[in-house]
């Protein structure tokens, strides 16, 4: 077998916690647009009407969904429909995976004494983090 | 005589368009929800018998055969093409034959440049509306007619390439970038150095702008560039290229979820149609012939290709 480079571990949790993350994260939000399709079937039935019709994002979620924002804090503070906070909650675990990730394995890097590569997770994580801040976007 | 002709097929291909729309009562929005679950399954199997990922085909598929906007279509395309790049990842990194230290030094140009990417594609489209869709789509269109290019001159990627003897890269081995994996077609470890570093980088600029910007994953672009510029062999590229996927592309997807872009009850029945699909494509590879599969791939990206710029060309000359 091939000799394991001291960044193998690191590689290996960063590879299973995206993963498992990622699947928790669709699932969850599957669970929600279920419970918006079934109890919620008017916002459901109005979003895939705007969806056909093409109508642009924040109308949909503006006439649809009766939110102005998707900042989760928003969602889950102004009390919307479970199904809508749920699949909110699993986009955000969904999307949050790989920052995880990469912050668990810079610190087995950095542990490991595999310093550069610890720095480059670190920096990846940091861009990471402000993308999905919302410190980077576009307002639609 | 060639206008009439434009128009005489353009006027046929809505008919048809509008006709099957009709018969599968595609404007029931249950219909329309399921329809695009099996075809996202049907993309999924097909991208994977394909080689190729599922956010290259439904990107270029739902903006060209579909009314949903733009900006949705991106966002879910990037979705898709991060969880199959962290799905099919997994075994390479616990096997080791992904080059993970590769894949985050190539993350940050890809990861910045996607960012980017998705916020040129976001201001292009809320800026100058209608005209910037239909910008959007030339572009989408000339580029997936490139990818269709490339998949055909496919063969000229190298399995085992080898680095000229002479060629040293000093920041490579500074960053200690060679490695060695356990071929078990060869039954030894195969090791590999990698060069051209610079040139790889700037690579990746482009390709994580494009991908950000259209919405699409970009194995089609990141293996060329590992396996034909950096001399990785071709699987070492493939698994590498998926590590890189699923960062970069996070980073992009974040943009349009914060831009209100992620519909979730459209995301995630695709998501999960094209999982699904890959799934069912990774077990019935063995049985199909994978290579009749990647021409009627080919042949779907022209038509998908030649529809975005047809769909576009009308605006795009009236403004010009």
């Amino acid at each position: 077998m091939a000799s394991q480079s001291p960044t193998y571990l690191a590689s290996k949790i960063y590879g299973e916690i995206a993963y498992w993350l990622a699947i928790v994260g669709v699932a969850i939000s599957l669970v929600g647009c279920i419970i918006l399709l079934t109890h919620y079937p008017e916002n459901a039935t109005c979003t895939l009407s705007a969806l056909i019709k093409g109508d642009p994002p924040h109308e949909i979620l503006a006439s649809c969904l009766q939110i102005t924002s998707f900042n989760i804090k928003y969602v889950i503070k102004a009390g919307k429909t479970i199904g809508l906070q749920l699949d909110l909650i699993g986009l955000f675990i969904f999307g949050l995976a790989v920052i995880i990730s990469i912050v668990i394995a810079s610190g087995f890097m950095l542990k490991d004494r595999v310093i550069s590569y610890g720095i480059i997770s670190i920096v990846l994580a940091l861009i990471l983090i402000l993308s999905m801040l919302g410190l980077i976007t576009v307002y639609l | 005589m060639r206008d009439s002709m434009i128009d005489l097929i353009t006027i046929s291909f809505k008919d048809l368009l509008v006709t099957i729309s009709q018969i599968l009562n595609l404007h029931n929005p249950v219909v329309f929800l399921l329809s695009m679950f099996l075809a996202c399954i049907l993309i999924g199997f097909v991208a994977v018998l394909a080689g190729v990922g599922g956010g290259v085909l439904f990107t270029p598929l739902m903006m060209a055969f579909t009314t949903v906007n733009p900006d949705i279509v991106r966002a879910t395309g990037l979705a898709i093409a991060t969880m199959s790049s962290l799905m099919s990842s997994k075994p390479y990194l616990s096997r080791n034959i992904a080059n993970f230290r590769l894949a985050l030094f190539s993350a940050i140009p890809y990861t910045i440049f996607a960012i980017i990417g998705s916020i040129i594609g976001l201001h292009i489209t809320a800026v100058l509306g209608n005209l910037g869709k239909n910008l959007i789509r030339f572009s989408l269109g000339i580029l997936v007619l490139f990818i269709a290019l490339l998949f055909v001159i496919k063969g000229k990627r190298v399995e085992w390439p080898n680095a000229p003897e002479n060629k040293h890269d000093a920041l490579a081995n500074t960053l200690g970038l060679d490695a060695q994996y356990f071929e078990v077609s060869l039954n030894r470890t195969v090791m590999y150095k990698v060069v051209n570093i610079q040139w790889g980088m700037l690579c990746f600029v482009g390709v994580g702008l494009v991908s950000g910007m259209f919405g699409l994953g970009a194995g089609w672009a990141i293996v060329p560039v590992y396996n034909l510029v950096m001399y990785l062999p071709l699987k070492v590229a493939s698994a590498t290229s998926l590590t890189v996927i699923g960062i970069g592309d996070t980073a992009a997807m974040w943009v349009y979820i914060n831009g209100g872009a992620m519909i979730p009850l459209f995301v995630i029945p695709c998501l999960l149609g094209v999982i699904i699909g890959a799934q069912v494509g990774t077990r019935m590879m063995p049985k199909l012939k994978a290579g009749i599969i990647r021409w009627v791939v080919i042949a779907v990206m022209i038509i998908a290709g030649l529809r975005l710029i047809q769909q576009a060309l009308p605006t795009i000359m009236g403004v010009i």
